[in-house]
């Protein structure tokens, strides 16, 4: 348990580090909001009304003053006013944040799904030449890039079948099909690793055994290898959370869906220091803990690890 | 960046095959063993052997070929508007169909072949090198230095790749070759955490100890025993890599990060298409089934390289 407090408390430096990292990568960039505020604006006094803006921001003072207060501020969960939009930063992310989140979540669900199912399929197929059409599936999902199969999915279900509207379609299935754009490489390399791994433990003695006792090929491959070769994938989903949450942006582009991807993009732009800095605390917080719950099943799957191994 | 694990499985099938004397010797002394048909003849046969392997080999040529001199496919204008030839499906005079402005969608798919593979390829080398460096020295220094370094690679990959990579292209400016200076940094911490990994466990060879005990000093060990085995998985790898590099590539130029538009690139193809893909779909399919193509090539060729290694970087 002892390791379980140490691995949070690197938890806690790494989000800090994020926070930092993120402050100081926009404060050396050129250019600030003053700038994005005050674009178009021409005539002679451009240098004063710049000047001005940045007084009004408190972008004028010392870097480590304007640091140490975003620091504060966010420690009691107050980011600061977006620029652009004169409301709380945190606001304006957790608007859109749910939309995200259903996106990645679903993403997410449909690739495990898709991934271990085809893993499984592969293993119980006998045939051999379906056999080789379906291993070499998940290496072509992992090639596709996931804007060009959101472009597919687009062009069938909204233009060709018309079940969804092909502009933010809000109902569930206009969700459901975003998010199998975004699922499609995630399970590719899902089933890659599981498909590698399940390999790997049918051919190990437990197996046989299993084999031995009489049980059928889906009892072997499904009660008693998936178990073990899945531990591998679950430490990949830490990873895989990451690339879902940059993989929204395109669909969320793609499908014209309202996000924290396209909010992100534009705040970076104008350089709203408030909405990064809460999009990447977020993000950093999400990534810690998944990698946290991650580290956590590990010993409820396999008895063997343990905290303090 | 994913990790594949393909330690069991290769275990696997070698249990299987009887081990020639090499082959022991190499495992005694504590070396992996060679990739199948390593060393002799069959190693240049191999591709002939699996012709999926062998497509990846000549499409990779073609697009090579494509990259260095496009006239030879392409003699076309890639910029050539031709307002009496909008819009047009793909046929015989024109392979992709042609833009809204007359434009010759497969001269502009030729065209840019070379913007995007040098942009991916630049992606790589940066992320290679840095990260191979600092990979190398945590793995050599260990200790404190190691635990520092590393603590600051687990903060890279925390940050999202999206918002720093925003965040240099904003301060470079759009272009694709900014996008490939982002790409690389953020592949940095893939291949520092690959590179450190190699360095620890080639240092436990025996051949390494076997270099220790016949007085070999320090730098000498490092670089003529650890940093030449370690660097050969991460160059594996980073073959694996170039597949995903494009692949990121095209997703920024799609998000308008890249060349501004009359330049032909690959992704800003597929997005230029994009308004269009209701009714002229192949305006932005096509261009993106030669990035699936040039993907799924250079991923073949990278598994055939990293077989039988532990970790591969995708």
């Amino acid at each position: 348990m002892a390791r379980y407090g140490l691995r949070l408390l690197y938890g806690v430096i790494v989000v800090w580090g994020a926070f930092t990292g993120a402050f100081f990568l926009l404060y050396v960039v050129p250019g600030d909001a003053a700038g994005g505020l005050t674009a178009g604006a021409d005539g002679a006094d451009v240098k004063q009304l710049l000047a001005e803006q940045r007084e009004l921001l408190g972008l004028d003072r010392p870097v480590w003053v304007q640091y140490w207060d975003a620091l504060t501020g966010a420690l009691q969960g107050d980011f600061g006013e977006s620029i652009y939009q004169r409301r709380p930063a945190v606001e304006v992310y957790f608007e859109s944040f749910p939309e995200t989140l259903k996106l990645a979540f679903l993403g997410l669900l449909l690739a495990v799904v898709l991934g271990v199912t085809l893993s499984v399929v592969i293993e119980l197929t006998n045939w051999k030449w379906a056999r080789e059409l379906l291993i070499s599936l998940p290496p072509v999902a992992v090639s596709l890039p996931p804007f060009l199969v959101g472009l597919v999915l687009l062009q069938v279900f909204a233009f060709q079948l018309h079940w969804i509207k092909a502009v933010n379609d809000p109902s569930f299935g206009g969700l459901l099909i975003a998010s199998a754009a975004l699922a499609v490489a995630g399970g590719g390399s899902i089933s890659q690793l599981l498909t590698a791994n399940l390999r790997g433990a049918l051919t190990s003695p437990y197996v046989e055994t299993a084999r031995n006792w009489g049980l059928s090929r889906f009892d072997v491959v499904v009660r008693h290898a998936l178990k073990n070769a899945a531990l591998p994938v679950i430490t990949s989903l830490g990873t895989t959370v990451g690339v879902m949450v940059g993989g929204t942006v395109l669909t969320e582009t793609v499908f014209s869906r309202l996000g924290v991807g396209r909010l992100v993009v534009d705040a970076v732009d104008g350089r709203d220091m408030p909405v990064v800095l809460v999009a990447v605390t977020i993000s950093a917080v999400i990534f810690v803990a998944v990698n946290l719950v991650v580290d956590a099943v590990h010993p409820l799957l396999d008895k063997r690890i343990q905290w303090d191994g | 960046m994913t990790t594949l694990e393909t330690e069991g499985a290769t275990e696997a099938g070698e249990a299987a095959t009887p081990m020639s004397p090499s082959a022991r010797l190499r495992r005694r002394v504590g070396l992996r063993p060679r990739p199948p048909g390593h060393g002799d003849r069959r190693r240049w046969a191999a591709p002939l052997r699996s012709p999926g392997l062998l497509a990846a080999y000549l499409w990779i040529a073609v697009i090579l070929l494509a990259a260095i001199h496009p006239g030879l496919f392409a003699a076309g204008d890639p910029l050539r508007q031709d307002g009496s030839q909008i819009l047009l499906a793909p046929g015989a005079d024109h392979l992709f169909g042609t833009d809204d402005f007359g434009r010759d969608q497969f001269t502009r798919a030729v065209w840019g072949t070379r913007l995007s593979l040098q942009a991916a390829v630049v992606a790589v080398a940066i992320g290679l090198v840095s990260g191979s460096l600092i990979g190398l020295v945590a793995g050599a220094l260990r200790g404190r230095a190691d635990s520092i370094l590393m603590r600051i690679i687990d903060i890279m990959l925390a940050v999202p790749s999206l918002i720093v990579s925003l965040a240099i292209i904003s301060a470079l400016g759009r272009g694709t070759l900014n996008i490939a200076v982002a790409i690389g940094i953020n592949s940095t911490a893939g291949f520092a955490r690959l590179m450190r990994s190699e360095v620890l466990k080639v240092s436990n060879a025996k051949y390494v100890e076997a270099s220790v005990f016949a007085g070999h000093g320090y730098v000498r060990r490092l670089f003529k025993h650890v940093v030449p085995n370690a660097s050969r998985s991460v160059l594996a790898a980073a073959t694996m890599d170039i597949g995903t590099a494009i692949l990121t590539v095209a997703a920024l130029s799609f998000l308008g990060l890249g060349a501004p538009p009359p330049t032909p690139e690959w992704g800003l193809l597929v997005a230029e298409g994009r308004t269009f893909i209701g009714v002229q779909w192949w305006l932005s399919l096509l261009p993106g089934l030669v990035i699936v193509l040039t993907v799924l090539a250079v991923y073949r060729v990278g598994r055939s390289f990293n077989r039988g290694r532990t970790r591969v970087v995708a």
